[in-house]
């Protein structure tokens, strides 16, 4: 007996057009109705969450809709004297929420509002002598910390402070025998981390280190049945990684390697039509995170009601395109 | 009046740990109202199950003071580290990515009031819970660092060349081996001859966390950072030794083979096999073992796993490291060899690598069209193709 294939099924109820309005609704309410639990539970997220709605409303075309004094606030009172930003106030720093506080600030245009200069010096200060990156000050070591580092500086335009051959030489010390990356050398391909990897070596020039073929190969053999794409084999599809996977085959440009009609929708069918929002799988609960990788896959697969997508940065073309910043694509 | 709940709750549950400093599971249990005047912490048989209406009032009253505590906020004026260590156990207990609560815990270990024993166990217990927690495994990470340190340090103050990589397990020496051949591992002794300590007790933790993450990949499946914890530790705290690895890899067999679905498990064999290769001519010295042959075993192993469970992608991109690790290897070299004595290929292939590549990869595809495509059917079938299309990419 062969056994079933881990996947989903799309019910038929499911949606199968994009209620574009309803999710920019269920952000803009998102930060009112958390009861004190869930907010409290959360909170280790906070900067992030921040970044996956606001940048949500970017791409839906409503960013206006935000208070932006309150965030722009918010993130000055987590920045740090070392030059980091924690995920929230009395909380620490990280490089994590450290990206996103300068995502959030770019997209506002509101980067003089802070310290730059210090969290330029504190990224650097984070580098080692083998290239990669610790994501704070108590030293753990992951490729994604070494993208995070190299896309915040970027936005600050000042990736000339870190050495780069270094950071590469690192990030291509996590790719195995198929192509793709790991979280640190010997550690198993996954999906998040080739977006990492690949974002990086898009920034910094270099995706000729890519083998294009065998890793987009692993890439689009990450689609299921069902249209989804998971991030590992044998692992069941998720939305958050119709980003990863999709972003990565963009940036290596075989895009074209998978089946756009059935990623659709896919998405689409996890789109809840009550609330708004986009869960991991039809019928799941919504959250913030899912939804604005939902809204970015589906601007990358070319839904034109959703602003273009940047696929290194997760942010809106036009805002990286203003900041003349110099990606390569292959 | 939750503030006031929050503080009794906190010390009924430090009650708790007092009681029973051994807990080594604990969870919610759903009862959303008090209902009697009793501690909501029940505690049995080292479980400890805790009413789930305290657990929303505790994490509230330990968020709040943590934060109040690190943000140094006006008012905010106590600086007990016992309390300190309290209130982040209680958060981490239901939250263990709150990586600040780790952090908060990390300068206890450092200022001495935690130890690192003591932070290795609590962590553990969390895993037993949340099997998969980044942030406590990252967390366990930087505690084995502190141990590697103070070994590196006690190692400088002796002068001697005590490493980490003989194993010393609860005080017995480690036999390790595999297909028969067994290598005895000595620990390393100091210049004056007594066994180092920070080493052995960097080790004998360095196999308990192995055991932990036995558990932790047990518990939850593809366990992303389970595994690759595992991969740290063995490159970290054990320094990639042979015997380790080899006693890793016979160690993982029949998990594998009881976890078909299971890449991040495959991805471990895949890792400690790269290893052993790179270092296949001390392996063969030390260990009596040949890193061709360990990967000729591991091919037939999964042909057979193939062969009795059809229809896991697993095992067919195990497959494909294999054989690319095989086509890599001196297994090409040897076949090149054999064909040359007896002539089954033709003179212009033997001579040329690339020839004698495309000659096996295209025997490989025969075997699996022949084996695979042609018998089985439905999903099987599938990755099949998918095999023969990455073979073709060679």
């Amino acid at each position: 007996m062969a056994a079933p294939i881990k996947d989903i099924v799309i019910p038929d109820s499911a949606p199968t057009s994009l209620m574009l309005q309803k999710h920019a609704d269920y952000i803009a309410a998102y930060g009112n109705r958390k009861d004190d639990y869930e907010y409290i539970m959360t909170e280790f997220l906070r900067m992030n969450g921040m970044y996956w709605g606001l940048t949500a409303m970017a791409l839906a075309g409503q960013l206006d809709r935000m208070d932006k004094s309150e965030v722009v606030d918010f993130i000055h009172k987590c920045q740090h004297e070392s030059g980091g930003f924690s995920c929230s106030i009395g909380h620490d720093p990280h490089l994590l929420s450290t990206l996103s506080a300068v995502q959030i600030l770019t997209l506002f245009d509101a980067l003089d509002s802070v310290d730059t200069a210090a969290t330029v010096k504190w990224v650097k200060s984070l580098q080692q002598p083998d290239g990669s990156f610790f994501g704070d000050r108590w030293g753990e070591v992951d490729s994604r910390f070494s993208f995070v580092a190299v896309a915040c500086l970027a936005l600050l335009k000042s990736l000339d402070q870190v050495d780069v051959d270094k950071a590469v030489e690192f990030v291509l010390s996590c790719m195995n025998f198929d192509g793709a990356f790991g979280c640190r050398p010997g550690s198993e391909s996954h999906s998040g981390q080739v977006y990492c990897c690949v974002g990086l070596l898009s920034i910094t020039g270099r995706l000729h280190h890519v083998n294009a073929d065998q890793l987009g190969w692993w890439l689009c053999e990450r689609q299921l049945p069902s249209g989804g794409l998971n991030g590992r084999p044998e692992k069941l599809p998720d939305v958050c990684y119709s980003w990863w996977v999709l972003s990565s085959l963009k940036i290596i440009d075989r895009l074209h390697w998978i089946d756009k009609e059935k990623l659709v929708s896919f998405i689409l069918a996890c789109q809840d039509e009550e609330t708004g929002g986009f869960a991991d799988r039809p019928g799941d609960m919504v959250d913030p995170f899912h939804t604005v990788f939902g809204l970015a896959g589906l601007s990358l697969l070319g839904d034109t009601s959703v602003q273009p997508v940047n696929p290194v940065f997760c942010m809106p073309e036009a805002v990286i395109r203003k900041l003349n910043i110099q990606l390569q694509y292959l | 009046m939750a503030d006031a709940r929050g503080a009794r709750l906190l010390a009924d549950l430090d009650n708790a740990f007092k009681r029973d400093p051994d807990i080594d599971e604990y969870d919610m249990l759903p009862v959303l109202e008090p209902k009697h005047n009793k501690s909501p912490f029940i505690l049995q048989d080292h479980k400890l199950g805790v009413e789930a209406w305290a657990v929303k009032i505790l994490v509230k009253y330990a968020s709040q003071r943590l934060k109040g505590w690190r943000s140094r906020q006006a008012g905010e004026q106590f600086t007990d580290p016992l309390e300190v260590s309290h209130l982040s156990r209680a958060m981490l207990l239901f939250n263990p990515e709150v990586y600040t609560a780790w952090n908060i815990r990390k300068e206890l270990v450092e200022s001495g009031y935690l130890s690192v024993t003591e932070d290795l166990s609590f962590g553990a217990l969390i895993l037993s819970r949340h099997p998969n927690s980044s942030e406590t495994f990252v967390h366990r990470r930087w505690l084995f660092r502190q141990l590697l340190d103070t070994c590196l340090s006690s190692n400088s103050a002796n002068n001697s060349p005590c490493t980490a990589t003989p194993a010393v397990n609860n005080g017995h020496l480690v036999s390790m081996g595999i297909n028969g051949v067994h290598a005895s591992v000595a620990p390393s002794l100091c210049d004056n001859g007594t066994l180092a300590l920070e080493p052995s007790r960097l080790l004998s933790h360095a196999h308990r966390e192995l055991r932990l993450c036995s558990q932790t990949a047990e518990k939850y499946p593809c366990n992303y950072h389970s595994w690759s914890h595992r991969v740290w530790l063995m490159q970290q705290c054990f320094s990639s030794s042979l015997e380790v690895l080899v006693s890793e890899l016979k160690a993982t067999e029949s998990w594998v083979c009881q976890h078909i679905s299971d890449h991040s498990g495959f991805h471990y064999r895949q890792f400690l096999l790269t290893e052993l290769h790179q270092r296949r001519a001390k392996l063969a010295m030390t260990c009596l073992l040949n890193s061709t042959e360990l990967l000729m075993f591991e091919m037939s192993l999964v042909c057979d796993l193939l062969h009795s469970f059809p229809g896991h992608e697993t095992l067919w991109y195990h497959r494909r490291f294999l054989f690319q690790a095989l086509l890599k290897s001196d297994w090409l070299g040897s076949k090149l060899q054999k064909h040359s004595s007896n002539g089954h290929v033709e003179h212009a292939q033997t001579k040329d690598p690339d020839a004698l590549k495309s000659f096996y990869v295209s025997q490989e595809i025969e075997n699996v069209t022949k084996k695979e495509l042609c018998n089985s059917d439905g999903y099987q079938q599938v990755l099949a193709q998918k095999y023969v299309h990455w073979l073709q990419t060679l």
